[in-house]
């Protein structure tokens, strides 16, 4: 489960409150869908659930794990995947290796192979696998950046406009990607969007204003 | 798992063929000043000895004594030279002869130490000046991967280990470098050969173990300015923050 207490965050110096003592719990296994105007402080919401930087003041507890007392690193890496916006794959990596790179470390090498190359099945790419990403469409990019996310079987999966760059065909099927594996592994889904057609298919839309929740 | 991760650092290497190839070049133009500041360092060491050795010779015989003065002017208030002098003028005596002989040995080591010392110095001031360049492209080059450190790090590297691809891949140019000199060396060594023998080994009395030990302490010496020059780089991917890095 996660519980989100008075969680405070400020940038510029105090200048810019990007979320403003907001509360907030989410249950394992749900799929909630996070909305708001741009600026309203959604991904700064999803970046201190994620441990990709500290809040100001209030708590994030992770399964019951305050993340401001673990090693966000390997929480990262162990707990959470991460999807973003840009698809945010490695260049100068095939996507192979772009699929194997959370494994790394943890895993090893042979089985992150098999690992990745599973995972590049599951969103239908395992035939680019030794392809670079500048070969790869936007939507097959995007794919390729859920396998990522997915590879270390996190129990959290955070996703912040996944289909912001992409057609209606192409979001759709990043969608059911995740909502699939979502279902099949019980894992916590948060999914940011603008589009209301892909907030809907959660069990749970959190509206953000301002830096604060709105409604749920 | 090392394999990936030495074949990501390679592959940032040869993907990037024009950043690598400054800092190579960066690299090279680095280690050949070190390697002429280390010889230099031994010639003139050799250089010193012989004249010295020559003065000496000259000195005790009484027949020339330009250059034991060309000595003492150069340090006048050195209380050996004086003795030397004293020596040179009471030439008469076989045992103050052996003391002078002793003492000029003592003033040919001080000499050559200080010499040794001067390039020691050059040579860290070549390792300063190579790194602070060497640093300078790789700050622009790990600025222009800011946001890749950013996805590194959200998907769980630690610090460390993004340090650790960084540092093996300014290690493996290193390597490259150092391959490019010796080829280099080699081709004019194939070219030149017959001078660099008569020069170094006939002229200079220059044993061929010191000519080895110049690469290698040219060598090692390089060592530390891909080390010294990733500092500044790396401290900014332990201070940034991967929400933070994404930006970019
Ligand atoms: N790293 C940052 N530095 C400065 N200001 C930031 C930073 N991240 C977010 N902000 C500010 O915080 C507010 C919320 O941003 P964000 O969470 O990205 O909004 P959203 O994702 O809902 O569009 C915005 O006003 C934004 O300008
Ligand atoms: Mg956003």
């Amino acid at each position: 489960m996660i519980k989100v207490k008075n969680l405070t965050k400020m940038y510029d110096k105090g200048k810019t409150v990007a979320l403003n003592d907001v509360n907030l719990d989410i249950e394992d296994g749900e799929f909630v869908s996070i909305m708001g105007t741009s600026g309203s402080g959604k991904s700064t919401l999803l970046n201190m659930i994620g441990g990709l930087d500290v809040p100001d003041a209030g708590i994030v507890e992770v399964m019951g794990e305050d993340l401001s007392k673990i090693n966000l690193s390997r929480y990262r890496r162990e707990t959470v995947g991460f999807i973003f916006q840009l698809h945010n794959l490695i260049p100068n990596l095939t996507c192979l290796e772009n699929v194997e790179l959370p494994l790394f470390g943890s895993v090893k090498s042979f089985d992150m192979k098999n690992r990745a190359l599973d995972l590049l099945e599951a969103v239908g790419l395992n035939s680019l696998a030794n392809k670079y990403p500048n070969k790869l469409s936007g939507g097959q990019m995007q794919r390729v950046a859920v396998a990522r996310a997915l590879v270390n079987d996190p129990k959290v999966v955070l996703a912040d406009e996944p289909t912001g760059q992409l057609d209606s065909e192409n979001s759709e099927l990043i969608m059911d990607l995740m909502q699939e594996k979502q279902e099949e592994t019980n894992t916590t889904l948060c999914v940011v969007t603008h589009d209301f057609e892909i907030a809907k298919k959660a069990e749970k839309i959190i509206k953000i204003k301002d830096g604060q929740i709105e409604s749920v | 798992m090392g394999l990936l991760f030495f074949s990501f650092a390679l592959k940032n290497i040869f993907r990037n063929k024009w950043r690598s190839t400054f800092i190579i070049i960066l690299l090279v133009i680095g280690i050949f000043a070190l390697l002429f500041s280390e010889a230099s360092s031994e010639i003139s060491g050799n250089l010193l000895d012989n004249v010295i050795n020559e003065s000496m010779m000259n000195s005790s015989f009484g027949v020339n004594d330009n250059l034991s003065s060309l000595i003492r002017n150069q340090s006048l208030s050195n209380s050996d030279v004086n003795s030397i002098d004293a020596g040179v003028l009471a030439n008469e005596s076989s045992s103050l002869d052996s003391i002078n002989m002793s003492n000029i040995d003592e003033y040919r080591k001080e000499m050559t130490k200080g010499v040794k010392m001067f390039f020691f110095y050059l040579n860290l001031f070549f390792v300063f000046i190579g790194s602070i360049i060497i640093m300078v492209a790789m700050l622009k080059a790990v600025g222009e991967r800011t946001r890749e450190i950013g996805v590194l790090k959200s998907i769980g590297w630690t610090n460390l280990r993004v340090s650790g691809l960084i540092l093996l891949e300014s290690l493996f140019q290193l390597f490259m470098a150092w391959f490019v000199v010796t080829v280099l060396l080699l081709i004019f060594y194939m070219t030149n050969g017959h001078t660099i023998n008569e020069t170094f080994v006939n002229t200079l009395h220059m044993n061929i173990s010191i000519v080895y030990r110049i690469f290698a302490v040219t060598f090692l010496t390089s060592l530390f300015i891909p080390i010294i020059g990733v500092i500044l780089p790396l401290l900014r991917v332990f201070r940034i923050k991967p929400d933070e890095a994404m930006r970019y």
